[in-house]
């Protein structure tokens, strides 16, 4: 799992409003999609750090489980990478400046790569590229840090009809038990020699059947048995009771307001200026 | 909104009235099964034929009888999911709380009586236990008001109220269980009907749902019937036994009246109280004369009269129980085993331990002592989070070899038999394993006919597995382990949700495969079984080894055992108390071996 | 005989040399490329180029063009070419012109002015006019209509026009919502910055980072003292 987990803390950005949180989440994702440069990115990082820190994030443990994610873009950003030397691939950056070559990887010509080269346009794109992924990951990771999933739930049974909320509700919350029971069936097929380290496709293909068939199996069994416990439950009888309200206090509406400006802000300028522009 | 608030009052005084409706009618029983027969979908035979069955308000009733009686069918014929929700024939008459089920909806029937399932985990979908218990009420539309009445009154019933906003997922075993009825009780049925409510917990997690089921019964005056194979732990709990037996009942009394008729008891398959069965024994013999006993304490003080009234052998001493002691060279070698699970869980602490050829030995201690943790680093199947931990099976580090090799010398059976089935015939389940070690095709026939008549599945080799009863179904998956021909086989919880004959099954195929030289590891929470079979016991308890020793030694140490929540035999605490009374010591672990000492078939000795 | 004829063809072939080379060279004229640059070496478009012939004549009148260049055929002779850029001489240069093709490369007076035109230092201000004015005479020089170039930097980010203008004093205008004019003499290439224009953009994106700013420490503030209030109780 890459995220982590809820704790309950005592810090100001815990005792946000669920609808807050995510418009906070909400306006990273836009930026996110905006920016193909460094610069605003690192801006969003920086307030993202800000929000992580007030909300006591443990960093470390963020790392130790997302490194994979990282490595993961850094590779793949700057690898893609040098293949941004054209200057048509330039809006904002003079081509002169973004064809800047560093390093020429394969000269023209060459079958099947093309020309590629490190030049100072294909970095800056790299960089944000590989931005993009880290903010992106830990800003999902602070939301689930510090939002508890039955207040999540409270916002799907707000917005979504209640039906849907509630497939959405017991996915989430019947993920771990699946979680466990396919480890379960994993090591049970290990335990009689199963092994998928082969790499022979159709082995590896055939290597999913012992944990496919009785994964499937349990989840209908648990559907199948779970869809009579809730009818028993009065389930879909009639509109139901909502205990909890989302209420909001001035630290929430600030914080939306906080949320929402930042992020019209850097549209504007996005906008208006090509900030954020390659 | 004043007509909101008018609807919603006029709703709750309506659903008020449902459920005071069947006290209005001045019924006397709760429950009233007139000639209900039962035929499932497909099935030739009805499950439950001709019952008749009526339970008062204020009851609270067991039903027993072997797997496959009807236990089940009978407790959903009561709750309403049969016929609604489990298709087949029914005929007869249905009457709970005064409505007859086959004419109406699960959800209005739910206000009267609540079903709740064997797996808790069906019955909570919500993130904390307090949104889960509330969930029944807000289904119905109540005002807020009332809902939290409600959960509030659920969860002081079921002992949540401290838990209240834990997330379900962290709970123990009988915490889920409590809140599976906790979220069946908000919507306030008078009646509660549970399927083997205990069958998937520990001793500390069962000791909890009966004790909550007492409270429910005692202060709030609920009607309960349940489900359980589990005789010793009910009889001071509920008001009456009905035994059923092929679909039919074929005992119905209080706990006092059905126990002495502990031969129709045996026949059904059900496992009656260890000292109840040593006074049957002697009184064939002519030597017990009054009241079958049902406790230790009934029985001590008669035992204790013909004990003292038969020839002693002269020339006794005492005898010392020892703890384990070294014979040969370890088939196990576990040294330095330490392991902290990623979420800083310390499971295991520096177990150090050596395990012998041809050994039984039960895996003991309460859930979350670190005995299935021990037994799957021993396996192979978990890597240890301590470096410096050696594990030797046969010779073979299991950190260091290959799959293939680990698995050649010891095989691992798992609690639930369907998580290592997926294949649709007996014999290809079984073929499943020797295919791994790329053993030739005779070789794999050969291994497999051997496999199926050492555990009679020969006329199941064709069937699907998943059709199979839940004790043939647990055959089928130790027999895909056996076809692979380890020395060392451990077995993880093999009793679980089986009836006693079963069980005793099971064991004995065990012991048999050790007798064939095998070493047996069994993991269980069923003392009498360990008492009855294994040679040597280990108790876990946090992480470390607490006890180690021969089934006696370790049984004798109670004061010892009390931390782990491990409750030592009744026959073994019978016998320690006859032998501190009478001064002399034994070897005794079973009812068999004390009746045959009793009899003089063996005589006392040192 | 054969001799006598030799002698005669010779003595024609020098006569007829020599009569070539004493025809005048200003019969045939010569390529002369004239390239304009500014101070900073860039090359001068449309700047107005005139030939005048040793007696002051104009002989030739061009614009350069997008390099800078401007081609004509000019006889053998001396000639004065000069570079007229916004009504001013910006270069001036004699050449002799040969036989042969010439390239004239003539740096001219012009300079760079960089006008950056920011709101508060932060914000460019995009939609403003920029007009220069002579400063002595108050003509008009100059004219750069909105919107203006944000152009990429590192580092900041800037409303900026480039202008190219004569040595000289001039009167700078710049025009958004509000004015600011500010004056300068215009020696070498220089920057201009105007940091309290502004317009409709950079006002709207102010009152945001205004309100982002506010709020942001508004609800740490409102946090921190909640949390305190709790702790109290």
């Amino acid at each position: 799992m890459v995220f982590i987990e809820f704790e309950a803390k005592d810090t100001v950005i815990h005792r946000l409003n669920p609808v807050a949180k995510l418009v906070w989440f909400g306006s990273i994702v836009v930026l996110l999609t905006l920016y193909l440069e460094p610069q605003p990115l690192l801006i969003v990082f920086l307030l993202e750090v800000l929000v992580g820190t007030l909300a006591k994030v443990p960093w470390r443990k963020l790392l130790a489980r997302a490194w994979w994610a990282f490595l993961l873009s850094i590779f793949g950003g700057y690898t893609y990478s040098i293949w941004i030397n054209k200057p048509s691939q330039f809006w904002r950056i003079p081509p002169e400046l973004g064809c800047k070559t560093i390093l020429v990887i394969t000269p023209e010509g060459t079958p099947l790569m093309g020309y590629t080269a490190i030049t100072v346009g294909g970095l800056l794109w790299g960089t944000a590229m590989t931005l993009r992924v880290f903010i992106g990951v830990i800003a999902a990771s602070i939301l689930t840090f510090i939002t508890p999933v039955s207040d999540l739930a409270m916002i799907w049974a707000k917005f979504l009809p209640y039906k849907l909320s509630f497939i959405c509700t017991t996915g989430v919350r019947f993920y771990p038990v699946m979680i466990e029971k396919i480890q379960e069936i994993m090591t049970a097929a290990k335990s009689r020699g199963w092994d998928m380290s082969s790499k022979n496709p159709v082995k590896r293909i055939r290597a999913v059947f012992p944990i496919v068939i009785p994964a499937s199996r349990e989840a209908m069994l648990l559907a199948d048995k779970m869809a009579l416990a809730m009818e028993a439950k009065a389930f879909g009888v009639r509109k139901p009771t909502v205990l909890k309200t989302i209420e909001f206090t001035p630290s929430d509406i600030l914080f939306i307001v906080f949320s929402i400006s930042f992020t019209i802000m850097m549209f504007l300028m996005w906008w208006f200026y090509g900030f954020g522009m390659l | 909104m004043p007509i909101e608030r008018l609807i919603n009052g006029l709703k709750y005084t309506v659903l008020v009235l449902l459920m005071t409706s069947a006290e209005t009618t001045g019924c006397e029983y709760a429950v009233v099964l007139e000639k209900v027969t039962f035929t499932y979908e497909g099935s030739n035979s009805p499950a439950i034929h001709d019952i008749n069955l009526k339970v008062k308000y204020g009851e609270i009733v067991a039903i027993m009888g072997r797997t496959g009686a009807g236990k089940s069918t009978l407790i959903y014929s009561i709750g309403g999911i049969i016929p609604k929700y489990i298709r087949g024939k029914l005929t007869g008459t249905i009457i709970v709380d005064g409505l007859d089920t086959r004419k109406h909806e699960l959800y209005e029937l739910a206000l009267h009586v609540g079903v709740i399932m064997d797996d808790p985990e069906v019955h909570i979908t919500s993130f904390t236990v307090e949104e889960d218990v509330a969930l029944g009420p807000c289904n119905l539309g109540l005002p807020k008001e009332e809902v939290y009445k409600r959960v509030e009154f659920a969860l002081e019933a079921t002992r949540l109220s401290k838990l209240r906003t834990r997330n379900p997922y962290n709970l123990s075993g009988g915490e889920k269980q409590s809140l599976a009825i906790a979220g069946v009780l908000s919507m306030r049925p008078k009646i509660l009907a549970l399927d083997e409510p205990t069958s998937m917990l520990d001793p500390l997690g069962r000791a909890r749902v009966y004790s909550v089921l007492k409270d429910l019964n005692k202060r709030y005056g609920l009607t309960i019937i349940f489900s359980c194979h589990d005789m010793e732990n009910i009889i001071g709990l509920v008001d009456r036994i009905v035994i059923m037996d092929r679909g039919s009942i074929v005992l119905d009394g209080p706990p006092s009246y059905v126990l002495q008729r502990a031969d129709i008891l045996e026949e059904c398959g059900i496992r009656i109280p260890e000292v109840t069965k040593l006074a049957l024994l002697l009184k064939k013999d002519g030597l017990w004369k009054t009241e079958l006993p049902i406790s230790t304490e009934d029985a001590y003080h008669i035992l204790q009269e013909i004990i003292s009234s038969r020839p002693l052998v002269r020339g006794y001493r005492k005898k010392e129980l020892k703890g384990h002691v070294r014979k040969q060279i370890p088939v196990i070698k576990v040294r330095k085993l330490t392991h902290t699970y990623p979420n800083g869980v310390k499971a295991l602490m520096g177990i150090e331990l050596d395990i012998y050829q041809g050994e039984y030995v039960a895996l003991i201690g309460q859930n979350g002592s670190g005995k299935t943790t021990l037994a799957r680093c021993i396996a192979g199947l978990l890597r240890p989070s301590s470096k410096e931990a050696e594990i030797l099976v046969a010779g073979v580090d299991v950190n260091k070899a290959k799959r293939t090799d680990i698995v050649k010398r010891i095989g691992y059976v798992f609690q639930i038999p369907e998580h290592q089935i997926f294949h649709s015939t007996v014999r290809e389940e079984l073929e499943f394993g020797p295919r791994n070690l790329n053993l030739p095709e005779e070789e794999v026939k050969e291994r497999v006919d051997r496999v199926l008549k050492t555990l009679d599945l020969e006329k199941y080799q064709d069937e699907w597995p998943l059709s199979l009863d839940r004790g043939k179904r647990f055959r089928v998956a130790l027999g895909s382990v056996l076809a692979i021909d380890p020395e060392v086989i451990i077995v993880d919880e093999p009793t679980t949700g089986q009836d006693w004959n079963e069980s005793l099954y099971i064991c004995n195929l065990l012991k048999k495969l050790n007798e064939e030289g095998r070493t047996i590891i069994i993991i269980t929470h069923e003392m009498d079984l360990v008492a009855r079979f294994a040679s040597r016991v280990i108790v876990m308890h946090k992480g470390s080894v607490l006890l180690d020793g021969s089934p006696k030694y370790v049984f004798s140490r109670s004061e010892i055992l009390k931390k782990t929540w491990v409750k030592p035999p009744e026959i073994i605490r019978l016998i320690l108390r006859i032998e501190e009374e009478i001064g002399i010591s034994t070897d005794i672990t079973t009812v068999e071996d004390l009746y045959e000492y009793i009899v003089g078939v063996r005589s006392w000795s040192s | 005989m054969d001799l006598e004829c030799c002698k005669v063809g010779g003595i024609l072939l020098l006569v007829i040399l020599i009569s070539i080379s004493s025809l005048p060279a200003s019969a045939v004229p010569r390529v002369v490329k004239v390239i304009c640059t500014d101070n900073e070496g860039r090359a001068l478009c449309e700047a107005l180029v005139l030939v005048y012939d040793l007696k002051g004549e104009l002989v030739f009148e061009g614009v350069t063009k997008e390099n800078g260049s401007v081609v004509m055929k000019l006889n053998e002779g001396n000639y004065t070419i000069r570079v007229i850029w916004l009504n001013t001489l910006v270069g001036s240069k004699d050449i002799y012109v040969s036989k042969y093709s010439l390239t004239v490369p003539i740096n001219c007076n012009v300079y760079h002015l960089k006008v950056i035109v920011n709101f508060l230092y932060l914000i460019p201000s995009r939609n403003v006019d920029i007009v220069v004015k002579d400063a002595s005479s108050g003509h008009l020089v100059k004219v750069v209509s909105k919107p203006l170039e944000v152009p990429y930097r590192f580092y900041s980010l800037s409303a900026e026009a480039i202008l190219r203008l004569p040595k000289g004093k001039y009167e700078i205008v710049v025009r958004g919502i509000n004015l600011q004019t500010k004056h300068i003499v215009l020696r070498k290439s220089t920057t201009v910055l105007f940091t309290q224009v502004y317009s409709i953009e950079s006002i709207i994106i102010f009152i945001l980072l205004v309100a982002t700013v506010i709020t942001c420490l508004g609800f740490i503030l409102l946090g921190r003292l909640r949390i305190q209030r709790l702790k109290e109780r």
